[in-house]
């Protein structure tokens, strides 16, 4: 019994990443009724960009919120390059676009940085612009890693990790903190007006181009947030990251509701914890395919997701 | 074919009855208890300002929405709810006042696959050439080949079809729905955006296909002098409710026709578009 | 010059298998316009199906005749790659939007998983000890024979309310086109024929492991299709010679550029979505003498 509290209580912490991943893909099917297949790689881009950044001396918190904007300006050039030219061309073209973009990145970040996973601190090329850059950023002074807290929380049977509960607490931060940006600020309810009624968002004044630039932009921020937690917590980051959690993040938005921002933390966390369990209890070969699995039975059994409305078809 | 007689559900020669048609979109009533009736051989028309509802009552006939409440007959059939191609398969055709052609299907093509469904046998017959698939085949291109014909598309047949001029293109969506061999055919707007030689030619092919195949004709068309000259009866449409039902002469003298023309835009081409895509 | 020849067997089977592949995908994504990211999951059915077929099931039924088991293992494989494929596509089709290509993905990872813990057909080693039954011939005796059998299904009527549906369902439909099994139909055709080019390719390399119904293989299959030119099946035929071709040639070439062709083949995607829907079919068309087409562009312009 109290295996499977710890086991639930594990999983929260691996749900927490997919959420913050799951939170872009939410929000950009919102609006565009696109899956932004490449989305997941943007995850993998910023994961890479915040560990180099900490490792040319850079404070943390600098680091990220460099990666944060870097990407989720890459993730506006990106839509208004590949998407924005699709828009009206059906919903096959910009959808395969997106399949050669996550290619397209995925195998470039290979090819620059090797197929090798990297762990903290990163070892940088050596070339001169890196020594320039790192001399630059970081004069003589000692590059400071960061660590997610160590402590336990130990109660016996149940062991809660300080880094688990700091995850979990950033990602549901993260989607409080969202959720009240796009009810109370005026561009966060034009992102919701672009969802429910495009055209007619427009004709009261909604900056078209302009809104759905700020929805890739932030769904790109907090899927770095997601990388750099991730980065620290297996000490890892590999190209193929973007692929295997962006998958599944995309199961959990679905699986919570794709369009609806607590359903992406649900999914999430469920997905997280589903995971966990098979580990838990020796199923672990099944572990990869879970994530799909529960998304095959949630369009099966409620296409709208957990915490989703039915929508009308607009014909 | 005659219609047989008795029972409520339709008199004798009204082939399409609408009854009592809802629809409600969230809190709003799109359309409110619309009825009407189309008899075989006339050309009946629906008119109204813009956003009257017009199209959504098109849409009810023909399955792309389920009225929330009230009826849709063929005949004596009740084909509310149907989806749908079962209504297209039971006999009611429409056109599109947005044209949607096969725009990866040559004029031709786009005209066969009107009647596409009804091959013989299954899959694996199509894969593997059987001669029952042949000759249905070739049956159909027959057929394609007279409804061109007959419209005056013939000349066009190997036109990829996005690429023939507008006034073309709403010809072809008539041959097509000509092809499916209705008993009704609904025409939404079929003058949109044509020169007056083209609206009379348009005048006179309408004419012909009554004439021709005995067809009910159900007709939406902001162009009156179209109208008054093609339609034995008129229902006008107002905020999705009926404000009258007569003939056209009836009709234009109606006071609460003239007004609700009068409170709307009655030159605006086209209905107001901010509904996302439009059937 | 015998060398050669031993050489270059292999890649021509790959790309004739390819090109089945490729085939089966064109009409699921040119003639229906569903994108499925699980197209080598299909493939890989067929190709344990049939491959289970002649390992077990044909022994067992006291068939030993080399051209009979690979003629019943390659229906064998169509068919289990058709049940496949309609288990996948029966949910999936109902649902609105791009569901279907992210189910596809999702059913073949789950038949990935499945696979691997398969010991009967090895599990994450693979399935081996299948008899070679398969050969250059048979390759492109299939092949062919799938290529004439799609280009006449593009005139029948249920090719034609295929591509209906993908212009405009709701036109489709108030025509009287059940759009949902016009799709349908796609969709398990599609299947089947990828379970014909597993039944081939097992039968040819007599091996066969879970790895081939990673997404990855089903992206070399939708990158065939789309680069070739989706709207055509030669344009798919051609995708697959350039995707099997291009590794074999640039093996002569430098590490740093051989190593780095997925990203022209992803930036190739993107230039064609954008910038040429019709692939690179469209080229080579342009290219070779216009007979047919310039005669109606002398009609068009006698008419207008």
């Amino acid at each position: 019994m109290f295996d499977l509290i710890q086991y639930i209580v594990d999983g929260l912490a691996v749900g927490s990443v997919y959420a913050l991943i799951a939170l872009g893909y939410s929000m950009v099917f919102g609006v565009l009724q696109l899956v932004n297949f490449a989305h997941g790689e943007l995850f993998m881009v910023g994961a890479y960009f915040v560990m180099y950044a900490i490792s040319l001396g850079l404070p943390w918190p600098m680091a990220l919120a460099l990666g944060m904007t870097f990407v989720g300006l890459f993730a506006v050039i990106m839509e208004r390059l590949c998407y924005k030219p699709l828009r009206g061309a059906g919903k096959l073209a910009p959808l395969i676009t997106a399949v050669g973009l996550s290619l397209l990145l995925q195998n470039l970040v290979q090819a620059i940085l090797g197929p090798n996973p990297q762990s903290y601190p990163a070892q940088l090329p050596d070339s001169s612009v890196t020594n320039w850059l790192t001399a630059a950023v970081k004069g003589s002074g000692e590059v400071v890693l960061p660590q997610l807290p160590e402590g336990l929380f130990d109660w016996g049977d149940l062991v809660i990790r300080h880094r688990d509960l700091l995850i979990f607490l950033v990602a549901v931060g993260v989607t409080v903190g969202l959720e009240l940006f796009l009810r109370k600020s005026r561009p966060g309810r034009g992102i919701r007006a672009l969802a429910l009624q495009p055209n007619a968002a427009r004709l009261v004044g909604v900056p078209f181009d302009f809104t759905i630039s700020l929805t890739f932009f932030i769904g790109a921020a907090l899927a770095v947030v997601a990388g750099l937690l991730q980065g620290m917590a297996d000490n890892q980051v590999t190209p193929f990251m973007g692929i295997s959690s962006g998958l599944k993040a995309f199961a959990a938005a679905v699986l919570g509701g794709i369009g609806v921002i607590p359903g992406a933390l649900v999914g999430g966390l469920v997905l997280g914890i589903a995971e966990r369990l098979l580990v838990g209890y020796d199923l672990s070969t099944y572990k990869d395919g879970a994530a799909f699995f529960i998304l095959i039975l949630v369009l099966l059994l409620r296409p709208q997701g957990l915490l989703g409305k039915a929508r009308m078809v607009k014909v | 074919m005659s219609v047989p007689n008795g029972g409520s559900a339709a008199a004798p020669d009204i082939l399409l009855r609408a009854d009592n048609l809802t629809i409600r979109f969230g809190g709003l009533v799109a359309v409110q208890k619309f009825s009407l009736s189309v008899p075989a051989g006339q050309i009946v028309g629906l008119i109204g300002p813009n956003g009257a509802g017009k199209t959504t009552v098109f849409n009810l006939i023909t399955g792309v929405y389920t009225p929330n409440e009230g009826k849709v007959y063929l005949g004596r059939d009740e084909l509310t709810g149907c989806g749908a191609h079962v209504i297209s398969r039971a006999g009611v055709a429409r056109t599109f006042q947005n044209i949607r052609l096969f725009a990866g299907l040559n004029v031709l093509e786009n005209v066969t696959a009107a009647l596409s469904w009804q091959r013989r046998g299954t899959s694996l017959t199509s894969l593997f050439a059987m001669p029952k698939t042949v000759q249905f085949e070739h049956g159909l291109h027959e057929r394609a080949l007279e409804v061109l014909k007959f419209v005056g598309l013939s000349d066009y047949a190997d036109w990829e079809a996005t690429s023939l001029p507008y006034g073309l293109q709403r010809k072809l969506e008539i041959a097509r729905a000509l092809m499916t061999q209705s008993k009704v055919l609904l025409l939404d707007e079929p003058a949109a955006g044509m020169n007056p030689t083209e609206k009379d030619e348009l005048a006179g092919l309408v004419r012909e296909i009554v004439a021709r195949f005995g067809l009910g004709v159900l007709l939406i068309e902001h162009d009156m002098k179209f109208v008054m000259n093609l339609c034995s009866q008129i229902t006008v449409l107002d905020h999705g409710e009926v404000i009258c039902v007569g003939t056209p002469a009836e009709v234009q003298r109606d006071p609460k026709v003239i007004e609700a023309y009068l409170g709307a835009d009655v030159e605006a081409g086209g209905e107001d578009n901010s509904q996302g895509e439009r059937v | 010059m015998e060398q050669l020849i031993e050489y270059s067997i292999l890649p021509l089977m790959l790309f004739g298998i390819t090109a089945i592949q490729a085939l089966g995908l064109q009409l699921i994504l040119g003639g229906a316009g569903l994108l499925s990211l699980g197209h080598a999951a299909f493939y890989a059915v067929g190709g344990y199906s049939a491959a289970a077929f002649t390992v077990y099931a044909a022994p067992a039924l006291g068939i030993t005749q080399p051209f009979v088991m690979m003629l019943l293992s390659l229906g064998v494989g169509a068919i289990s790659a058709m049940l496949a494929g309609l288990l996948v596509a029966v949910p999936c089709l109902r649902l609105q939007g791009d569901y279907l290509a992210m189910a596809t993905l999702g059913f073949a990872e789950i038949l990935g998983t499945a696979l691997k813990n398969i010991e009967a057909v090895g599990g994450t080693r693979g399935f081996t000890g299948i008899p070679k039954l398969s050969s250059l011939l048979w390759v492109f005796v299939v092949l062919a024979l799938v290529w004439w059998m799609l280009h006449r299904f593009r005139r029948t009527g249920l090719g034609m309310a295929i591509q209906a549906t993908r212009d405009d369902e709701i036109a489709a439909r108030s025509l009287g086109i059940n759009t949902y099994s016009s799709k349908l139909s796609a969709f398990v055709i599609g299947s089947a024929i990828a379970g014909l080019a597993g039944a081939l390719y097992v039968h040819a390399l007599q091996f066969i492991s879970p790895d081939e119904a990673d997404f990855s293989r089903s992206v070399i299959i939708v990158l065939a299709v789309v680069i070739g030119g989706m709207t055509s099946l030669f344009g798919s035929v051609l995708g697959a010679l350039i995707l099997v071709a291009v590794p074999e040639v640039l093996r002569f070439a430098p590490e740093a550029i051989r190593e780095q062709r997925m990203i022209y083949f992803a930036l190739i995607v993107i230039f064609v979505m954008l910038f040429s829907p019709k692939g690179l079919q469209s080229l080579i068309v342009r290219l070779l003498p216009k007979r047919k087409s310039s005669a109606r562009a002398a009609a068009a312009g006698g008419k207008s």
